[in-house]
């Protein structure tokens, strides 16, 4: 019966797009537009399996591909662990608190955009710009959650543990950490989310050759709107799998598993 | 219960960065071109308020243009988001052929349709608004739509078994029902919409808005003004979070006991 329902649902959902697309193309057809600048959706298609095809044994979309998930994973890298870091300190330790607290809150709701002009005076075009920003966005939302998450923990639960002997360390590894696993993943979801979305803005300012938003800003020198779309619908398959997909996983193994957070 | 150090560490350690940063540029230790004194970036800010042919950046005015595109573009994604919400909501059949499209459309960050927008619609403010509009958009019409879905059946059939009929069951069942978190797409919209109208205004063809005054002062190297319209942003971002978001979550959802906000 589910399976039946879901197979309804999706039928409809297959039908709807499928007629969007037809409406598209027949649409792009009938008026003829110039079609670089409305591109029906199989010039589009055609597009990106040019783009992806291996030319000279590199394909166009592998690179850019390659070097953005390599700047997100950078980011992410240098990112996490100084936002975890912060959050636990500041969770921990009021005074680390009465430092981090407001930067934070006076940070957090900043456009993560706007340090990029910064951030290229700093550092000039490049790598450096992009990583950077991606990671400054990927470390704020992950303090900020991972702090409340600590400060939401039992007293109590913290007070057992020292009764029962266990030294600071104890308290981290075993009552603190897992206790604030859920907000912290949550953090993480909220940091990918916006080093995401920082990356390509950030691409679009301060990339020199490659990346999915190198692609696409790119493209509008040669009014290459089926190139745009073309890294839209790359964007849009690849930010699926990262915001959703990885983090359900993760959650799935860890939190959820123990009990920690129930999925509704 | 705040201890004395904890209340001046924090003024004691950023007063300390900016006697330094202030110390070192004018010393020369810090490249003065990078890192502006803070006195000249507040000069630069007065300036630009007061005598804007001095600076070349009439603050006030490109302020005033950011916000007016944020309302603009807020109330338009805002309106299209709560009906689309509402309609999918509602109708299954809507649901499940928005839902292809939907999916599609939230992994990609708004600004990256900043240049398929130019070559539609052309650089400048409409550009703009689209994009400010779109980001609030899928913002608002998720949460509305999970807001409406999330209705328990039972209110309404309880409802309809004392005689109410559609039109009252939509505004005086349905609508508060799902209103929290209606509000909750509401808040993230305003938030996405800030985000990306200042990316937006990096590089979507405009001369006016803060977005324009970063980008465009980082092309000049006038670091001094790209600090005060940093100032700016920070400061906006604050507003709209601590002074608009709060404030209209306050007013509405708990005063009616509908749901209450954790006090930090």
């Amino acid at each position: 019966m589910r399976f039946q329902q879901f197979l309804r649902n999706a039928g409809t959902s297959a039908l709807a797009l499928a007629a969007l697309l037809v409406a598209w193309e027949i649409a792009a057809r009938v008026t003829r537009l110039n079609p670089s600048i409305f591109p029906p959706p199989s010039a589009i298609g055609r597009t990106l399996l040019r783009l992806a095809e291996p030319s000279g044994g590199r394909s166009i979309l592998g690179l850019d591909i390659v070097s953005s998930l390599l700047r997100l994973g950078l980011g992410l890298a240098i990112g996490a662990p100084v936002g975890l870091a912060l959050g636990l300190a500041a969770g921990i330790n009021r005074y680390a608190r009465s430092i981090v607290h407001p930067l934070v809150n006076v940070l957090i709701p900043v456009p993560p955009y706007a340090w990029v002009p910064l951030l290229l005076v700093w550092l000039g075009p490049g790598n450096a710009t992009i990583t950077a920003a991606t990671a400054l966005s990927a470390a704020l939302p992950l303090a900020y959650t991972t702090m409340a998450g600590v400060r939401g923990i039992d007293r109590l639960q913290v007070w057992a543990m020292e009764s029962l002997g266990g030294d600071k360390r104890d308290v981290i590894r075993h009552v603190i950490l897992p206790g604030a696993l859920a907000s912290i993943l949550a953090g993480l979801r909220l940091s990918l989310g916006q080093s995401w979305r920082t990356l390509i803005g950030a691409e679009f300012l301060a990339a020199r050759d490659s990346g999915l938003g190198f692609l696409i800003y790119h493209a509008q020198q040669f009014l290459a709107v089926d190139t745009m779309f073309a890294g839209l619908v790359t964007l849009g398959v690849l930010g699926f799998f990262l915001i959703y997909w990885l983090v359900t996983v993760i959650e799935d193994r860890t939190v959820v598993r123990w009990g920690v957070m129930t999925r509704r | 219960m705040q201890r004395p150090l904890e209340r001046i560490l924090p003024y004691a350690v950023f007063g300390g960065l900016l006697v330094l940063w202030q110390i070192g540029s004018d010393t020369g230790r810090l490249n003065p071109l990078l890192f502006p004194a803070p006195s000249k970036v507040v000069i630069a800010l007065a300036l630009g308020v007061v005598a804007p042919a001095k600076t070349g950046y009439a603050l006030p005015v490109h302020v005033a243009h950011s916000l007016s595109l944020l309302t603009l573009g807020f109330i338009v994604g805002g309106v299209l988001g709560l009906c689309g919400g509402i309609a999918a909501g509602l109708s299954s059949l809507v649901y499940r052929s928005l839902s292809p499209i939907l999916g599609f459309i939230a992994p990609i960050p708004a600004i990256a349709w900043t240049p398929v927008a130019m070559v539609w619609i052309g650089t400048g403010n409409p550009t703009i608004l689209a994009i400010v509009a779109l980001a609030c958009f899928s913002e608002v019409i998720f949460n509305t739509i999970t807001g409406v879905r999330s209705v328990p059946r039972l209110y309404l059939w309880q409802a309809r078994s004392l005689g109410a009929d559609r039109r009252f069951l939509f505004w005086h069942v349905l609508l508060p029902a799902a209103l929290p978190s209606v509000l909750v797409g509401i808040r993230l919209g305003l938030a996405a919409s800030w985000r990306a109208l200042i990316g937006a205004e990096m590089f979507g063809g405009v001369a006016w808005g803060l977005g324009f005054v970063l980008y465009d002062a980082k092309q000049f190297y006038a670091t001094d003004a790209m600090f005060a319209a940093l100032l700016l942003v920070i400061a906006f971002s604050l507003a709209l979070e601590q002074g608009v978001l709060r404030r209209v979550e306050y007013f509405t959802i708990e005063r009616w006991g509908l749901a209450r906000t954790l006090k930090a």
